[in-house]
């Protein structure tokens, strides 16, 4: 299933700190036993941080998903990727129109003139 | 966000002066807009100097930030902090304090006690300290403390005065000065002979012709109180005034107290020999001679 693109503003966030994010999403019809997960990924495949998969049901219109992920404590540009599963098949792949920035500085040396 | 330690020399500069400095830091992910500001507080709060935040955009590898800050006029006690924010998208993505602090030149400051090392009191008088070539007296409590003392490595000496005219110890050791305050203290190996201030006086007086009431000059004097003698090597003055009261380096050292004896003699004139009492602060004895 080829991936979806999403819209996500470009955060930058620290490296090990927890943040949660809201999907706005509608999933047809009503009443499905869904999960999503968001996850990021230098590579599109390995996960660096994951939500885990949360589970809700499908209202058949627009609802709002939190899900919370730990940060990488690698820094790095990390695209953000969810999925939407019901009954153990993959409903919908998307990934963020931007990546969230794991920003990591060396220990500065400071020469004064 | 905890500071953390970034690496930087020790610098002391003049108030007010400009100074830029380098900040070599790598910032990754490459192509991030970023803003480094370095800055310097007294207490991790209030900015005393800054550079303003200075744009760049991260590499990815090290890169060299080039900021300039203006030094404050004043110091505190141990010298400003130096601060490092980087900030990229409006969040604080890394804040540093430096390793060492910034010094004001000419405001630190060096005090101390100087204290007798057989006795633990202090030595109140008679003691001279000497760093950067200034030298300052010793108060009554053994307190001294010079100002103005660029930062940097001295040698402090300490000289202690058993006789008017003599030096008797003099001790010298290295110190260190950083920003703000620089405490010293010392023992000594203290004899000091001079009383205290309030039990020394003060001999003088004119001399006179018996006959006709003018002044004499070059009258020579001699002064012998409490064991020590005293002599006005060039006589009285032009109107036959004459003065006991210590030694001009060491003032205002003078006359114990006790009894004393003034002689004067002047060739042409009978020897006067004169009994006092010296008592504290001025003591006036005014003397004809005759034929």
């Amino acid at each position: 299933m080829e991936r979806q693109p999403m819209t996500m503003e470009d955060p930058i966030l620290m490296a090990s700190s927890v943040h949660s994010a809201t999907a706005s999403l509608t999933v047809t019809p009503s009443g499905m036993a869904c999960t999503a997960e968001l996850f990021l990924s230098l590579n599109g495949t390995t996960k660096a941080a994951t939500s885990g998969h949360v589970s809700f049901t499908s209202s058949g219109g627009q609802q709002s998903i939190t899900l919370s992920v730990t940060m990488p404590s690698v820094g790095g540009s990390y695209g953000v990727y969810l999925d939407i599963e019901a009954g153990g098949y993959l409903l919908a792949a998307y990934q963020a129109t931007e990546n969230v920035i794991i920003p990591t500085v060396s220990l500065p040396v400071i020469v004064w003139a | 966000m905890n500071r953390q330690i970034a690496i930087m020399e020790d610098p002391t500069f003049a108030p007010g002066s400009t100074h830029s400095a380098t900040i070599d830091i790598t910032v990754e992910p490459a192509g991030m807009s970023c803003t480094a500001e370095l800055w310097l507080t007294a207490n991790g709060v209030a900015v005393a100097a800054t550079s303003g935040a200075v744009p760049f955009t991260s590499t990815g590898a090290e890169q060299s930030i080039n900021v300039s800050v203006t030094m404050p006029s004043t110091s505190p006690t141990n010298g400003y902090a130096v601060y490092l924010d980087i900030v990229s998208g409006g969040v604080l993505i890394a804040a540093y304090e430096a390793s060492e602090k910034v010094g004001i030149a000419g405001i630190s400051r060096v005090y101390g006690r100087i204290t007798d090392e057989s006795t633990g009191l202090p030595v109140s008088v008679g003691v001279r300290v000497t760093l950067a070539g200034v030298t300052v007296s010793g108060d009554a409590n053994g307190q001294y403390e010079i100002n103005n003392v660029a930062s940097g490595q001295y040698q402090i000496t300490i000289a202690t005065i058993v006789t008017a005219y003599t030096i008797a110890t003099t001790e010298t050791f290295d110190i260190t000065v950083v920003p703000g305050d620089n405490e010293c203290n010392a023992s000594v190996s203290a004899l000091i002979v001079f009383p205290p201030d309030a039990i020394l006086g003060r001999v003088y007086g004119v001399v006179i012709d018996s006959s006709t009431g003018l002044p004499l000059r070059s009258v020579i004097i001699y002064l012998s109180a409490s064991g020590s003698s005293w002599r006005n090597d060039w006589g009285t003055g032009v109107s036959g005034q004459y003065v006991f009261e210590g030694f001009p380096q060491f003032a205002p050292y003078g006359v114990p107290l006790g009894t004393g004896v003034l002689r004067f003699h002047l060739n042409g004139y009978a020897d006067k020999t004169v009994w006092i009492t010296v008592v504290p602060g001025n003591n006036e004895h005014n003397v004809s001679l005759s034929r």
